[in-house]
């Protein structure tokens, strides 16, 4: 019988250890494996599970040992990586725009491209959770700019629009902002660091 | 439904989306539907009722543009 040890690993390292050990073992051969982690634990089963390779839970406390036969064929669709991945929430994203511009280049270009982004936005399946807008980013979100139609809408959706106090300070457009709210660098800097995702268009 | 107005290239955009807004006109830019085209082109939305004075305007300033509903 094999014992592959993995205490102390996190997933998927647990996963990949089995599954190479899995590749050396002959047909029928035995394996234990050792984890003291609840969530590689789980993920483990769900592992072999896909693999078709019926196991039995030997111990549960101090150590989770699992052990099993290894079967004639060995058939499984999805890599271990797959069964520790965080389950992805459909807004845990965040849209940062920096300037007015997509891109830096052609100043003209890069408007253009940002109406583009946001209107592409609009029919993303997946939306993000808030939009936010600094430094000349702002401009987006001012009275008579032509974008505005297309925030007030991602507004519609549930998407928090936020732009810059700062910046609407300094470009002097505080009194126009129409569509949103004012925030603060703090909050900028939160949403970010909480998003599992950041894109600047 | 919703038109599209389609050009030979960007820059035709550019030029058409000054012409439409120095008319008053509103217009929304939007990538072309990949079942049109799969390049990275722009195109724009326009209400339906818009969409003869835009082609007008534009024809008028010798600007190629094609109509699609979609």
């Amino acid at each position: 019988m094999k014992t592959i040890d993995t205490r102390g690993l996190r997933c998927p390292a647990p996963l990949i250890e089995t599954k190479k050990a899995i590749d050396k073992m002959s047909e029928a051969e035995e394996a234990e494996i050792i984890l003291d982690n609840d969530v590689a634990f789980k993920n483990l089963q769900e592992y072999l599970t896909d693999l078709k390779i019926n196991y039995e839970i030997k111990s549960t406390h101090p150590e989770m040992i699992i052990r099993f036969a290894k079967p004639g064929e060995v058939a499984g669709s999805k890599r271990p990586e797959d069964f520790c991945g965080v389950p992805s929430t459909s807004n845990d994203y965040v849209v940062v725009i920096k300037s007015s511009e997509m891109g830096s280049g052609d100043p003209e270009l890069g408007a253009l491209l940002m109406r583009a982004f946001l209107n592409s936005l609009l029919e993303n399946t997946v939306l993000p959770s808030a939009i936010l807008l600094y430094n000349s980013g702002v401009r987006l979100a001012i009275e008579n700019a032509d974008t505005l139609d297309s925030l007030r809408q991602l507004e519609e959706k549930g998407i928090m629009i936020m732009s810059c106090g700062t910046c609407l300070d300094f470009y002097q457009l505080k009194e126009r902002l129409s569509v949103g709210i004012i925030t603060n660098m703090y909050k900028i800097l939160q949403l970010q660091t909480n998003a599992s995702k950041v894109i600047y268009p | 439904m919703q038109m599209i107005l389609l050009f030979p290239n960007v820059r035709e955009v550019m030029k058409a989306d000054r012409i439409l807004k120095d008319n008053g006109l509103k217009v929304q830019v939007m990538p072309v539907p990949e079942r049109i085209s799969s390049e990275c082109g722009m195109c724009m939305s326009v209400a339906p009722e818009l969409v003869s004075d835009a082609i007008r305007m534009l024809q008028v300033k010798d600007i190629t543009v094609e109509c699609y509903e979609i």
